[in-house]
This record gives structure tokens, sequence and C-alpha cells, in this order.
């Protein structure tokens, strides 16, 4: 019966969001997204992009949002924070009543600034960035992406409950990502009482990965950890660290989950643990996967962003019908007022509550969802709580 | 310590022989026109992403490799014809060019991201993906032995060209004294439009040898074609293989760095010992002959 009702959720999303009143004006309702379309963001940005495109399409197909469609105003932020700055200022000259930001952290940090002096609510689905989230929140700014500093506390949890008190290697790639990625779990694993006994870098495009793989080898972690922004140099990490003969576990992050991971690295991919924020085996999930491989082919399995950017913009099209107007303020009055709101996100009944203190989806590594990779495929969560 | 050291030159050598090769690349074109083509790293990555999408086809391997490798060198010179010789025929200053030749490189990078996607994907060597392991300390991609002998093979018969055919003793002169080159009847414009044919045939290579160990992506060319940039002024002008030595010394104290330090050193490091050479050898390792 659960089922029976959680398996239309992602379905008739279009049609909760609908309503027999008349419409109350003509004008669409308008929502800001600046993403990045060409440069290294691009591969997640153009995936959410297509999500909230399909998801829109089936909105306004019924009906769109309290009679009125619902049109998607997208700004090429380059992945540079300061042009991020000015598509925020056109965006918001455009009168859209809410602004999404789907590129990198680094322009979502800059969208924030700049929304928050314009309060024009604002949000993300996937910038996992730690100072994206303050205490209190910036009145403005909503989030449903995970924190990394939950998929650091999740992991130590993770890595205590499994492997007893494993010593720890960091193998990251010289990304902005990587690099801010592996100093907070480094960080925060370090505080946890684990003892990190190799910290090694590649560059990306190295063609070459032998010494940190054997640096690695040599340092006998117990389990290595591998973070980072470019797939094909962790790619290349994973199968060197098979070939030399190191047989500690690999664990990573959510970014793992680009296609091109498994593609790249083949057999060795096998047993690769990484956190998400996405657990596919829910049936909202499944559900939600079937409209976007529906819409744009089979590109879209198994992309958890794709998941992310749908969820959150159903978020925001809810808070607008609550609302009841598309005012900035009666907008962000909605989103902050969201309570018990079912979302496709963390583990079986996860439920959307903002507040006045809180302004964020998740709230701590209870959580996050563990995944493995098996026989070349992303594999549903696992079970070890 | 010795099977370090082996692995060491092994790798170093790998990358080192590509970083070389696309420092070979820019060394024809610069010694022939004085142009800097910040493109060369752009044909390398269209040589990898159009062998990707033809190996997708169906296409039989070999033909793959020859076609992929036709295509980047095709629109090397299309980029000398149809941008470079028009500028230089309007007078444009050497800047402008080159600015030009930068512009080419974004537009190729991501137009190459609008068609082909910007994920990465698997390009397979002609002798496959395997690593051989000899002991539990050297390892070496079967690809590694590849790079070895087309680099040596491509590094030879670019050398055997610029000697011994007239054509490639054209560019030679013309690299010596424009003026004086063409006085004696060397057509400068063909003479360009060789160093870029050439130019973009060693990229081109690059692609296949360069993919493999890594992937094809519209992204790949950006990382070496700035080593090979540095490889060919580490080394020098003086010769083609001042292009070769720049980039072994390159590739191996980068590895070097990696396997003796922490890896999280070894890029700094690499370059601090750059600065040094630099400093103490402008004109690069490899001095030219005075008469």
């Amino acid at each position: 019966m659960r089922f029976a009702k959680l398996v239309g959720l992602a379905a008739l999303s279009a049609a909760t969001l609908a309503s027999p009143v008349a419409a109350q004006s003509d004008k669409p309702v308008l929502i800001g997204v600046h993403l990045d379309r060409a440069k290294q963001a691009s591969y997640y940005s153009t995936l959410q992009q297509q999500a909230m495109d399909i998801l829109v399409k089936q909105v306004n197909a019924a009906g769109g949002v309290d009679g009125r469609q619902v049109k998607i105003i997208y700004e090429d932020d380059e992945n540079n924070p300061v042009v991020t700055a000015t598509k925020v200022d056109k965006l918001a000259a455009e009168g859209v009543s809410y602004i999404i930001s789907i590129g990198s952290s680094a322009t979502g940090l800059a969208a924030q600034a700049r929304a928050n002096e314009l309060k024009i609510p604002h949000g993300t689905p996937a910038n996992i960035a730690e100072n994206l989230t303050a205490s209190p929140p910036k009145k403005y700014y909503f989030r449903t992406a995970l924190r990394d500093s939950f998929a650091s506390a999740a992991a130590a949890q993770f890595l205590k409950k499994k492997y007893g008190n494993p010593k720890l290697a960091f193998v990251r790639d010289a990304t902005e990502t990587g690099l801010i990625l592996s100093d907070q779990w480094i960080k925060d694993l370090k505080a946890a009482g684990f003892e990190v006994v190799a910290v090694e870098q590649i560059t990306p495009g190295s063609s070459d990965v032998t010494a940190q793989a054997l640096r690695v080898r040599d340092a006998k972690a117990d389990v290595v950890i591998v973070l980072g922004g470019s797939i094909p140099d962790l790619a290349n990490y994973t199968k060197m660290h098979r070939t030399v003969g190191n047989k500690a576990p690999l664990l990573g992050n959510y970014l793992f989950t680009s296609a091109s991971f498994i593609k790249l690295t083949g057999p060795a991919a096998s047993g690769f643990i990484f956190t998400d924020a996405v657990d596919p085996s829910r049936p909202e999930v499944v559900e939600i996967e079937k409209q976007t491989v529906a819409g744009i082919g089979e590109g879209a399995r198994n992309q958890p962003v794709m998941i992310m950017a749908w969820e959150y913009l159903r978020l925001v099209l809810d808070a607008i019908k609550r609302a009841k107007s598309t005012d900035r303020e009666a907008v962000r009055t909605a989103m902050e007022q969201t309570k018990d709101f079912p979302i496709g996100l963390g583990p079986a009944g996860t439920k959307v509550n903002y507040s006045e203190s809180s302004h964020d989806l998740f709230t701590g590594p209870d959580q996050v969802v563990f995944r493995e990779i098996q026989n070349g495929q992303y594999g549903a969560a696992i079970q070890w709580r | 310590m010795t099977a370090s050291i082996i692995q060491v030159l092994l790798s170093g050598a790998q990358a080192g022989i590509i970083y070389g090769l696309l420092a070979l690349s820019y060394y024809v074109i610069l010694s022939a026109s004085n142009i800097l083509n910040f493109a060369q790293g752009e044909w390398m990555m269209i040589a990898a992403v159009s062998g990707a999408v033809l190996i997708a086809s169906g296409l039989p391997y070999p033909l793959t490799i020859l076609l992929s490798v036709v295509i980047a060198t095709t629109l090397a010179v299309t980029a000398e014809r149809l941008i470079v010789r028009p500028l230089e025929q309007r007078g444009a200053s050497l800047t402008v060019v080159i600015l030009a030749l930068f512009g080419v490189m974004i537009v190729v990078r991501y137009s190459t991201a609008l068609f082909f996607g910007r994920q990465e994907e698997p390009l397979e060597g002609p002798f496959g993906n395997e690593v051989l392991a000899v002991g539990d300390s050297i390892f070496l991609p079967v690809q590694s032995l590849v790079v070895y002998a087309i680099g040596a093979a491509t590094f030879v018969g670019v050398n055997l060209f610029l000697r011994h055919t007239w054509l490639g003793r054209g560019l030679r002169v013309a690299a010596i004294d424009s003026y004086g080159a063409q006085v004696i009847g060397i057509d400068l414009n063909r003479v360009r439009l060789v160093a870029f044919g050439l130019g973009g045939l060693i990229s081109a290579i690059v692609g296949w040898l360069y993919g493999p160990l890594y992937a094809a992506g519209y992204l790949i060319g950006a990382t070496p074609g700035i080593k090979g940039f540095i490889a060919l002024f580490i080394g020098g002008m003086a010769s083609p293989w001042g292009a070769l030595v720049g980039g072994l010394f390159l590739g191996i104290t980068e590895v070097t760095a990696s396997r003796f330090l922490p890896s999280i050193y070894a890029e700094g490091l690499a370059f601090f010992i750059l600065i040094l050479v630099f400093l103490f050898r402008p004109t690069g390792l490899l001095r030219r002959r005075t008469s």
C-alpha cells in the first residue's frame, strides 16, 4: 500500500502542482537557473538542466502551477564566479521568483552572495561545499544537496563499523573540487581519530599514476579514500591501485557516479564504495529515472544529479503553489515553512523540513546513503548501520 | 631502490615522449613561421575523440586510426588556410595571429564538447590496455611500449624529413632566414602550410599515444598542450632533438618527484626545477651550434 502511494509520486508531480482554480495571471512562473554550459562543471550542469526541462514539460502539460505555465530562464555562468554574479543580476532583472544553482560550488557561492543581497530566494540541489551553509542559515538560501561534512562524518561511522580503526590513505586530484573535498575529509577523519598514513595527489591530465599507486601501497593503508573532480585521473588511479596489488578497499564520494567512471575503470571498479544522496532502489527514484530515460535516453540512467535537480525543482514549484504567489518574499517564506515534504533523496522516508534555523534537507550523517559498484553497475544502497 | 629508479625512468620516459612530441609539433611551426600555435593540444584531442567515435561506429581499427589522424591533420591545415594566411595577407601582426589561434583552440575544444558530449570515453590502444609486471615494483603498460616505439620513429622521421627532403630543407631555411628563403625562391606560404600540416600530424599521432593511457574527451588537450609548450622551451630551439630532451627532462622530473616525495609537492618541485633551468640555461638545455 505504501509502495502504491509512493510509486506515483514522481509521475504525479505535474498533476499535484496543477490546480482547477482559475489562473491568477497569464504571466508564466519564472525560475532562473545559472549553469556551466561548456566548461569543467558542464557535464553535471547539463544533466540537471535536462531533468528540470523534462519536469517542466510535464508540469506545463498538466496545467502549470495554479494555471500558470512554468518557464526556466537559463544563464551560462561559464564556471566563473565573477560572471555568475552578473548572471544573477540579469535573472533578477528578468523578474524570476527563484534562482537555482546547478553549476559548481564556486559559482554557487557567488550566486548565494549576490542573490542574498538582492533578496531573491535561491538554492541548490547539488552543491556540497560546506561553506554554503551557515548558522543561522542565509535567509534566502535553501539546499537539498548533501553537505560534505555529513558525507565525511558518515564515512567515519562506516569505516569504524566495517573496518574497526583502519589506517587511511587519501588520493586526490589537483582540481579545486579534489582539494576542497579532501581537505575537509582529512580534517574530519583525523578529528574522528583515524590515522592518515599517506596523502597523494594527481595532476589532472597525468598519463601515468604508478608513482602515486606505489607510494600508497608502500604506506600500507587499510582503506584508501579517493576524492576529486577529474574522473579520468581517478579512474586511472583505481586501475593502477589494483594493478600494483594493493588490496586495500577504495572509498569515494558521490562524484564517482559519473557514468564514465565505470567505462574508464572497467573491472577494477568492482568493490568501489561511495557516499551518495540518492538510493536508486527507492520507488520514487525508479519512477523519476523512467521519466528522464524516456526524455533523453539511456544517458539518463544512473545519474543521481538528475534525480537531485528534479526533486529540488519540484520542491520549489510546490513552495510557489503554497505561497499562492510568485512574490519573492512570499516564496521564500513558503520554502522556509516547508514541512514533511516527501522527497526522493536520502534513505526511504526522508522529508524536507525547513525552519528558521535550518535550510538544509540533510541534517546529519545518518541520512547519507552508501553504494557499491559491482559487476560494472552502480548498486543500490548498502545496509550497514 | 633499483626497481624504483627503473620505474621512474620507464614512467618518466613515457610521459616525457608525449610532452616531447607535442613540443616537436610546436617547434616545427614556430621555427618555420615564428607562430606559436596554441591549438596543437586540440589536434591531439580531435584525433583521440574522433577515434573513439569511429571505433564506436564499428569501423575496423586500423582504418579508425588512419581516418582520425587524417581528420586532425586536415583541421590543422584548414586553420592555416582559413585563419593564418588571410591574417598574414592583411598585414596582421604576429600577436594577432597567435591570439587568433588561441581562439581556434577555444572554439575547437568547446565545439567538441557540444558534438561529442562532455563525458570522457575510453580509447583502446592498438595492442590493448594491459600492464606488464616485473616483480612487484615495476609496472609497464603495453601502451608505453607503443609510446617509446612510435615516439622514437616520429622523432627520427621528422629529422630525416627536415634534413633530406626538399620541403624539409625549405622549412629549415625559412627558420634561419625567411627573407633569404624568399630570395632563393622558397614559397613561404607553402612552407607555413607544410609546417602546420606536419605539426598537426605529429599532434594527431600523440592523440593515439596519450588517449589509450588517459581517455578521449574534449578537455584532454589542455594539460599535455601546456606541458609540450614548456618542454619546448626547456629543450631549446636549437634543433628538433631539443623537444625530446625537454620532454624527457620534464617527464622524468615530474615522476621522480612523485615517486620519492609525497606527490602533493611533486608539481611544485618540478616547476621549481624548471625555473632553475631557465635561470641558468635561458635558451634551453641544448645549445645552438656556432660555426
